[in-house]
């Protein structure tokens, strides 16, 4: 996954339509990157044959 | 009349059917109170004193006329201001739905006054539930009456319940959690909370933060009252798809059984071994008084629980940002800047990420039915600290700092991701006289038996009948001496 950088959260962003300033995005970055720090780390978990616990069914 | 406020609901809804208290005088004791105390405890965003009222009056031409009564017949409860409430605004603790009036109530509220109780206003709480501190920049912050001088925090998101209830203002309430939000206000204030199995109590008409994590559930001084309050909100609803059609059992009944030779898992590493030593040793204190009432306790351990802060992350983030997408395009500027924050973050968390995310949370859950199929509960501190000063970031915890909010909800959101029911309850107090909360996990659907052992443990201690120094009476001078 590339670095994530001030200005690739403002893509982001801007992609889904957010038009944030400079500041907040500075505000949010140190805080995402820990945040998907551990979101990174739950590929540790065994998780190839494990189905997602929101699916949808037909009752 | 003011004592009666500190009843339990058990003890209420016979009085009231005796007809030893009148469900009028009984709901204008709350009213002096809230008058009298809220300003400063800032518990109330909207004091329904009109409607109560009325519904007491009713209440109380029923009992005389000797009519069939609800099993919380003139009970005065509080609402979580995420509850729609038919013709009474609904908040959120938002400036954003500052003036929204349903024209319908949430299930869970149809069916409690279905059940008798009275509403007597709707409760702060963390602006749409999003934090565990229990703040409010548009409402107020709510005051923990555990500390008369100091301004600490009730713990959230549900603090309003929280202080309402430790606070004598009202007989019990309710409270919704996403990731610890009925669990960290009960520990924090000294109360009784309930996180029902996912899928026992319908979110219909519930605000959400996020549809996959959140729980309604009581919030009150015993287990026994929260096994009254729980009885009527249970159950299979049409408007919730994911509420189950199992038949709900009678909890009142399940409260009287034995807990000789139940099967107690202590939950150490990762829950214990965050907590600060005042907290480790309340619970063990607990675990051992357990023990003598004839449970078997053992030391369990849960491998994956490292990861639910991530899983969590992804899954509350993203599912927040969902829910409030055109609120923060069209009146990002009317969130609180908290809150606004932390809805942001969700736009970072991919699909794949969240997938992921969801993934985990399924070995979480496999592995707490695991753990579950060896014992019947689980015990663990509800949170590895007590209620801080407002304003107050860090913590410290055996000499290292940490970071308030995510020691808030460390170890009760494992639980909002495996969907297991939880009971908190009070297990000590500090020497400040803060209280001190464990959590009691059950087994899927298994409320009675969660319920069962909390009351167990309340029959053989008094932790639960402590009051709070804010909002109490100059005790009464003492007899004069005969003569």
């Amino acid at each position: 996954m590339a670095a994530l950088t001030p200005k690739t959260l403002k893509r982001t962003a801007a992609l889904l339509g957010y038009g944030w300033l400079d500041e907040e995005i500075d505000r949010l970055f140190a805080l995402t990157e820990r945040s998907l720090e551990l979101v990174e780390k739950l590929d540790a978990l065994p998780l190839h044959d494990v189905e997602p616990a929101v699916q949808y069914r037909m009752l | 009349m003011s004592e009666v406020a500190w009843k339990p609901i058990v003890e209420l809804t016979r009085l009231i059917a005796a007809k030893e208290i009148s469900p009028v005088e009984l709901v204008q004791a709350y009213l002096d109170r809230i008058e009298a105390l809220d300003g400063k405890l800032r518990a109330f965003i909207t004091v329904c004193h009109d409607e109560a009222l009325a519904a007491a009056k009713a209440a109380e031409a029923a009992v005389i006329d000797g009519q069939s009564l609800g099993p919380l017949h003139g009970v005065p409860i509080g609402l979580k201001d995420l509850y729609a409430t038919k013709g009474t605004r609904t908040t959120g603790g938002s400036k954003i739905l500052s003036d929204w009036i349903p024209d319908e109530d949430a299930t869970v509220v149809a069916r409690l006054k279905g059940a008798g109780a009275i509403v007597l206003g709707k409760l702060n709480m963390h602006e749409f539930a999003y934090g565990p501190e229990g703040l409010n920049v548009h409402f107020g912050n709510s005051w923990n009456p555990w500390d008369a001088h100091t301004h600490r925090i009730a713990g959230g998101s549900s603090s309003g319940s929280a202080v309402a209830v430790a606070a004598g203002l009202c007989a019990g309430a309710l409270g919704s959690d996403p990731g610890g939000s009925i669990r960290i206000p009960s520990a924090l204030c000294g109360l009784t909370g309930l996180k029902p199995t996912y899928g026992r109590a319908s979110r219909a008409g519930v605000l959400a933060l996020a549809w996959s994590m959140d729980h309604v559930g009581p919030m009150t001084r015993t287990a026994a009252d929260a096994a009254l309050l729980l009885g009527p909100m249970a159950g299979y609803d049409p408007r919730d798809p994911t509420t189950s059609m199992l038949p709900v059992p009678d909890y009142q009944a399940a409260l009287r059984g034995e807990i000789r030779g139940l099967r107690v898992g202590l939950l150490r590493a990762f829950f214990l071994d965050s907590a600060g030593v005042v907290l480790r040793q309340a619970v063990e204190q607990a675990a051992k008084r357990l023990e003598e009432l004839g449970a078997r306790v053992e030391e369990v351990a849960m491998q994956t629980v490292t990861h639910a802060a991530g899983a969590a992350f992804a899954i509350v983030a993203a599912e927040a940002l969902a829910y409030h997408e055109e609120w923060m395009k069209t009146r990002a500027d009317d969130y609180g800047p908290d809150v606004r924050d932390r809805l942001r973050l969700g736009a970072f968390v991919s699909a794949t990420q969240y997938l992921k995310a969801q993934r985990a949370r399924q070995l979480i859950r496999n592995e707490v039915d695991r753990l579950l199929a060896h014992q019947d509960v689980l015990i663990a501190p509800t949170t590895p600290i007590v209620a801080t000063p407002v304003g107050q970031t860090e913590a410290l915890v055996e000499g290292d700092r940490q970071d308030v909010r995510s020691s808030l909800i460390r170890l009760t959101r494992p639980f909002n991701l495996s969907g297991h029911p939880v009971c908190a309850l009070p297990c000590g107090f500090t020497v400040a006289g803060l209280p001190i909360g464990m959590q009691i996990v059950g087994r899927p659907f298994d409320e009675a038996t969660v319920l069962r052992v909390a009351e167990a443990y309340q029959r053989a201690t008094d932790w639960h009948t402590r009051r709070p120094p804010f909002g109490q009476e100059a005790a009464p001078p003492p007899p004069a001496p005969a003569t």
